[in-house]
């Protein structure tokens, strides 16, 4: 259904890209935080199907996100050929991101044929046959152009190594997981964002991972971290503390001594 | 009309013909005086510094130039000049000379002089001498400059006295200086001047009150001359001439005073005090006879001797007689030279002798009489000022040597303690941060910033699959609102100093939220030391980059750099403690040193002890200490201590005082050895 009107909004973001970029991060910044509030208080109104009164403005303070993954497959297929792999990009739960990305570009290394794959429909992934490992740039555009695209690199991994998950015996996942995050976005992107339109059908993957799990054992390793951490800090600071009474003691020795030497050097002057 | 202007604060709209007649610019304008023309020839550079200075501006150089490369001659006529007669008004014999002089001044006084003019010494009869002079009355006592007597005059021991007499005199054997003349004896006894000192008798006041007269107070040469019943030193020639003076001043204000009917001591004081004032009496200058009793130089300089002991400058010991006595019968010639007008010179005089009132109250709480112009002289101070003097003078070349280098050690080590003490105020504030209460390093903010970006997170996040579908259904994208409340990244931390490190700008647009994992922006050291710290807790892996990952993430690299700055101050501050140590037992070297090298014949020991211990612990510089990691710091504190004993021991007892340099020396040796090696448990202890 988005891929309905793509003439159009195509016609809008080239409208909009015309336009200057309006603020300096720092106006942008201190903007933002005017903006947040009024934001936080107020949730945006749920934007109009279609409504014509886009305007191109950026969403000042807004922060939206639109979680990731990408990655690689890979498999011995047969004897011919060492490994097939497929390197792609999706949704965080396998869902579809078209709604908001309008194409991906992999950059695959130069000694395949046509090096620069562009994929314009979900799903957004090549796969090819090789040998050899090598960091694949995957470029993300947008629907909207006045968002720049992002880049992300990916190393491809064919073997297994400590970030490599194996779901079966001979497939191979290395797959990250990210969020594209959109400051102050467009009016646009925004009603995108916050509509969503999936493409009806999308068969979404299965996920290899469950990264909500996979975030709170995470954060439960940050937290391990930073208790050690803070453990050393009162180790620290416990010596100082001693170093300080140390200081303080012998200072005060050496006052005194000073003084007393002071009263002697008198003393002995005319002695 | 301006005046007018000024109260009613009108400024501004002055005409310029007002301006110009008023004769001072208006208040708060700058002078609204035309520029001096730039000369020609002058370069720009030149009359910008004179117009920078308003008062150096040029003169009539507009016809001539800046730059008047011809002499002008001829312009004027000459003056004419006439070998005249003259006298000299001094000479009692009224002889009379020729010299060359302008015609118009030929009839004018002998120009010179003006400046001969006679010191008026007091005079006594025999009456007054006995009265007043002999006996002590209490009236005049009272008055009398009292000095604070120094400290080290409070308990002199016999012992020390005379050892100190042969150890000066071992000193005077190879002065050459005129001061030094009245050999041996005379030094010794000028030591003991105060206490020990021959009474006087009327003859030898008498012949040195004469000697006063004729050689206008040149003490120096008075003491040459004196030939009394004992030989007497120039302190105390000096001490007796002042004291009489001083005590017949004081008498014959008081008894004018009487004679006014004042009787108790402070309306006399008020009294006196008013007569100066007003200046009906010739006693404002302390004698009968009016005039200048005595110049006020031995006053000056008698504040200049009590200024805090600078290392004196230039060998005084030997001119500042001549000097002051050249300067006292200027000083006096000038004052008197304007007698002439009587107002004018009690005028002058009378505040400068209240303008030297504060300072001489304030040296030593005397209660000094208004009126009365006292000389304040302390011999015993000259002694010990020339005693000073006269040993800084007979330094070897090797103990100033030495000395300069103690001081110049002492300077360094003193300045890497203070940026030592900088770093270690840095560390307080750490600790200071901690202790203000809150719990261990999550401020606040965080804690509410977090609350908040998790419940909006379970509301409308769509993180991961299957937790938030839920919500995901009815909210369309995640939204991270707290994100941009907060604006730039705002970790708890440690220290200002890592918040500050950790806060970064904001991207705009789109970007990846794993660019938060990117090193830190502070410095790739630091990046690498916190690198290096992750790795060994564990967490050195990709974490996954959602919202409160990332600020989880911040938050523990915040702390790991609050620690790697605490680390590093300790680090230093062990060297602080250490330098805190070095500059005390330097300081108490030098001290023991200065007086060593000046009052004891042993010093070549103890100086070479000490400045081998300064050397070693000066040349190590602390590094030696940085890499064995160990501060023998309780060794020197007990060398310095041994120092400090052998200082005091007296050489009365030179087997015992040897018996102290033997073991300042073992201690020396033992707290390098301990340099070398592991040292004191407690400090390895407090080692991080």
């Amino acid at each position: 259904m988005s891929l309905s009107s793509p003439s159009s909004a195509t016609g809008l973001s080239h409208a909009a890209a015309l336009l200057p970029i309006p603020a300096s991060p720092l106006a942008a910044a201190t903007a933002a935080a005017a903006a947040a509030a009024s934001t936080a208080a107020l949730p945006p109104p749920p934007p109009q199907a279609g409504s014509p009164a886009l305007s191109n403005k950026r969403r000042q303070g807004l922060s939206l996100s639109c979680p990731i993954v990408y990655g690689n497959l890979a498999e011995v297929p047969d004897e011919s050929h060492t490994h097939r792999w497929t390197v792609y990009v999706r949704g965080a739960d396998g869902d579809d991101i078209s709604y908001v990305v309008k194409k991906v570009v992999f950059k695959l290394h130069d000694s395949y044929a046509e090096s620069l794959r562009t994929v314009e429909q979900p799903p957004y992934e090549v796969s090819e046959t090789g040998w050899g490992e090598f960091e694949v740039q995957i470029k993300v555009f947008f629907r909207d152009a006045v968002e720049k695209p992002v880049t992300i690199f990916h190393h491809l991994a064919l073997y297994p190594h400590a970030a490599t998950l194996q779901p079966s015996k001979k497939l191979l996942v290395f797959e990250q997981y990210d969020e594209i995050v959109f400051n102050d976005p467009s009016d646009k992107l925004y009603q995108m964002l916050m509509r969503k339109e999936r493409i009806p059908g999308f068969k979404k993957t299965a996920p290899f991972r469950d990264y909500s799990e996979f975030e709170v054992a995470q954060l439960e390793q940050l937290k391990e971290s930073k208790d050690q951490v803070r453990a050393e800090m009162a180790k620290q600071k416990a010596k100082y503390r001693d170093l300080d009474e140390e200081a303080q003691v012998l200072k005060r020795e050496i006052a005194a001594l000073e003084q007393e030497l002071n009263i002697d050097a008198t003393a002995m002057e005319l002695v | 009309m301006s005046d007018v202007r000024n109260i009613l604060d009108l400024e501004g709209s002055k005409s310029e013909v007002l301006s110009l007649i008023a004769d001072k610019a208006p208040r708060g304008h700058r002078s609204t005086v035309p520029r001096p023309e730039k000369p020609a020839g002058m370069s720009m550079e030149v009359y910008r510094l004179y117009l920078a200075r308003s008062s150096a501006v040029p003169t009539d150089t507009t016809s001539q130039g800046y730059v008047q490369h011809k002499a002008r001659l001829g312009n004027r006529r000459a003056v004419q000049w006439r070998m005249t007669e003259f006298t000299n008004p001094a000479r009692q014999d009224e002889l009379v000379l020729r010299h060359w002089c302008k015609a118009a001044d030929a009839d004018k006084e002998y120009k010179f002089a003006k400046w001969n003019r006679a010191i008026v010494i007091p005079e006594y009869s025999d009456e007054e001498y006995a009265t007043i002079i002999e006996t002590t009355q209490p009236g005049i006592e009272a008055f009398m400059p009292k000095y604070t007597p120094h400290p080290s005059t409070k308990a002199p021991t016999a012992n020390a006295a005379s050892t100190t007499t042969s150890s000066t005199g071992a000193l005077a054997t190879s002065t050459s200086s005129s001061e030094a003349a009245p050999s041996d004896s005379a030094s010794a006894g000028r030591i003991q001047l105060p206490a020990a000192a021959a009474a006087w008798t009327k003859p030898d006041t008498d012949h040195l009150f004469a000697l006063c007269a004729d050689f206008d107070l040149r003490f120096a040469v008075i003491a040459g001359r004196y030939e009394g019943s004992v030989p007497r030193t120039v302190e105390e020639l000096k001490d007796r001439f002042y004291s009489v003076c001083n005590r017949l001043a004081i008498a014959r204000a008081r008894t004018a005073a009487l004679a006014a009917g004042v009787t108790d001591a402070q309306s006399m004081a008020a009294f006196l005090a008013r007569q100066a004032a007003t200046a009906a009496s010739g006693l404002t200058q302390g004698g009968a006879d009016g005039g200048d009793m005595l110049p006020d130089v031995p006053l000056e300089q008698q504040q200049a001797l009590y200024q805090p002991s600078q290392p004196p400058t230039s060998s005084m010991d030997t001119s500042d007689d001549t000097a002051a006595s050249t300067g006292a019968s200027s000083a006096g010639l000038r004052r008197s030279s304007s007698s002439n007008k009587p107002s004018s010179s009690l005028k002058s005089a009378a505040p400068s002798a209240a303008a030297l009132a504060p300072t001489t109250d304030a040296l030593s709480s005397n209660n000094r009489v208004p009126g009365v112009h006292l000389i304040f002289y302390d011999a015993d101070h000259e002694v010990r000022r020339k005693l000073q003097l006269e040993r800084m003078l007979h330094r070897t070349y090797a103990q100033i040597r030495e000395e300069e280098f103690l001081i110049g050690e002492l300077r360094k080590i003193e300045s890497r303690g203070r940026e030592r003490e900088k770093e270690r105020e840095s560390a307080s504030r750490i600790m200071k941060d901690d202790d203000a209460g809150r719990g261990p390093l999550v401020s606040e903010t965080t804690k509410k910033k977090k609350k908040k970006s998790s419940s909006s997170r379970s509301s409308t996040a769509v993180s991961a699959a299957g937790a938030s579908s839920a919500a995901t259904g009815a909210s369309g994208a995640s939204l991270d609102a707290p994100e941009a409340v907060a604006g730039p990244y705002d970790p708890a931390s440690s220290s200002a100093a890592a918040a500050a490190a950790i806060r970064r700008e904001r991207p705009i647009g789109t970007h990846l939220r794993s660019s938060r994992f990117a090193p830190l922006q502070i410095g790739t050291k630091a990046a690498k030391r916190i690198d290096l710290l992750l790795e060994e807790l564990g967490a050195n892996v990709r974490f996954m980059p959602t919202l409160v990952v990332c600020d989880e993430f911040d938050e523990l690299r915040a702390e790991i750099l609050g620690v790697l700055d605490l680390k590093k101050v300790l680090t230093d501050f062990v060297d602080f403690v250490f330098l805190v140590v070095m500059v005390g037992a330097m300081m108490t070297i030098l001290i023991a040193h200065s007086f060593v090298c000046f009052s004891t014949p042993m010093h070549v020991n103890t100086t070479s002890t000490c400045s081998s211990i300064g050397d070693a612990l000066c040349s190590s510089n602390c590094t030696q200490i940085k890499n064995s990691r160990t501060i023998p710091f309780l060794f020197l504190m007990r060398l310095v201590r041994q120092v400090t004993i052998l200082s005091r021991t007296r050489r009365t007892n030179p087997t015992r005082r040897q018996e102290r340099v033997i073991k300042v020396k073992s201690w020396s040796t033992k707290s390098l050895i301990l340099s070398h090696c592991p040292a004191s448990a407690r400090v390895q202890a407090l080692w991080p």
